[in-house]
């Protein structure tokens, strides 16, 4: 009686570590096919964004300060690997689209949203839509152009 | 539902710049320095007024019903003695002063006197940069919002449209201080909810 008693008792237990070791490897897998994923390949991302300005505002400067608001955030590092830069940018409505890294949404955003002064102009940068091609931004500051989208 | 509860408007014409510019960024409710009375329109304007802390409240609200009230501590020491407060204000204004001169010993009075703590965004950014003496305080003061003991209310302090801030942009500012963002929204939005209820029920 006894020896039935423990090994029942030994195969509920052998039974539970075995799918206790199974979980672990199958969440570890998982974690590490996600690092895998993530890590190899850095998709790009395209945000559409709105310019408040009190003056005029020419692309070029208003990416040195946006940039340099990133490097003084975050440092150069992480200003190489975010891959900043303004695609497109009307002067007459002040619409622009930046380019960056996806891991580095809420950066980015951080340093449009400490971005206050662009030269002698006081700037305050609103963001409309992030998408995942140019031609698919474009294709939204051209409806925001039109006046499709207000 | 954002909600920004400072905007002091530089002068009498910023305000309507400064609430329509509120409006597209998609805040639905604001507290105004300098109101008479609340505004119902595609924005929701509630009158604020701003005491500066001495020490001990003052003594009389009547004249100050459906205003939201906020004391502001403009040196460290004041944070010493904050007990008398509760009950008195709706919310506890922290100038850049007093978050640069920020110590350990203060933060537990902070922890003690259970009222919305209110911090500004214009004190937090300088010169397209954030502002290092005020972020040392700051970064003294998040462990205990994390934790729940102490209620952080961000604001704009907004004088004119250039000095608002877009909520995404600033959900993004906190979370990389460290925050959480599930309490970074709540800063902006539910949180300052409540304190307008408690405004409108006259709390």
């Amino acid at each position: 009686m006894l020896v039935v008693t423990l090994f029942i008792y030994v195969y509920r237990v052998s039974r539970k570590l075995g799918l206790l070791l199974q979980a672990v490897r199958g969440r570890t897998i998982a974690k590490m096919l996600a690092t895998l994923k993530s890590g190899g390949r850095r998709r790009k991302r395209y945000m559409v964004f709105e310019l408040v300005s009190s003056k005029e505002v020419s692309a070029g400067l208003l990416e040195y300060e946006v940039r340099s608001a990133f490097k003084k955030l975050f440092g150069e590092v992480h200003l190489a690997r975010a891959a900043l830069s303004i695609q497109y940018f009307n002067n007459q409505l002040n619409i622009g689209v930046i380019k960056y890294s996806h891991t580095y949404r809420y950066k980015v955003l951080a340093a449009l949203g400490v971005t206050r002064r662009v030269g002698d102009a006081k700037v305050m940068v609103i963001p409309l839509r992030t998408t995942g091609s140019l031609r698919r931004a474009l294709r939204y500051v051209k409806k925001m152009e039109v006046g499709v989208v207000r | 539902m954002y909600v920004d509860l400072s905007i002091k408007p530089y002068d009498t014409s910023a305000l309507g710049r400064i609430l329509s510019t509120a409006r597209r960024l998609g805040y639905e409710a604001v507290a105004v320095e300098g109101l008479d009375k609340e505004v119902e329109g595609g924005l929701r304007c509630v009158p604020r007024i701003t005491y500066k802390y001495v020490g001990r409240p003052i003594s009389t609200y009547e004249f100050s019903k459906g205003y939201l009230i906020a004391y502001e501590l403009g040196e460290p020491t004041d944070i010493k003695s904050l007990s008398s407060l509760r009950g008195r204000c709706h919310v506890l204004r922290i100038s850049n002063k007093v978050l640069a001169g920020l110590r350990k010993k203060y933060v537990n009075s902070l922890r003690n006197c259970g009222i919305p703590i209110e911090v500004s965004v214009k004190d937090l950014i300088l010169d397209n940069g954030l502002n290092y003496n005020v972020l040392r305080g700051f970064n003294k003061l998040l462990p205990l919002v994390e934790r729940g003991d102490v209620e952080l209310v961000i604001s704009s302090s907004a004088g004119d449209e250039f000095e608002l801030i877009h909520p995404l942009e600033l959900v993004a500012i906190l979370k990389e201080l460290g925050l959480s963002e599930l309490i970074s929204i709540k800063a902006i939005s539910s949180l300052p909810l409540r304190v307008l209820r408690m405004v409108s029920n006259a709390v």
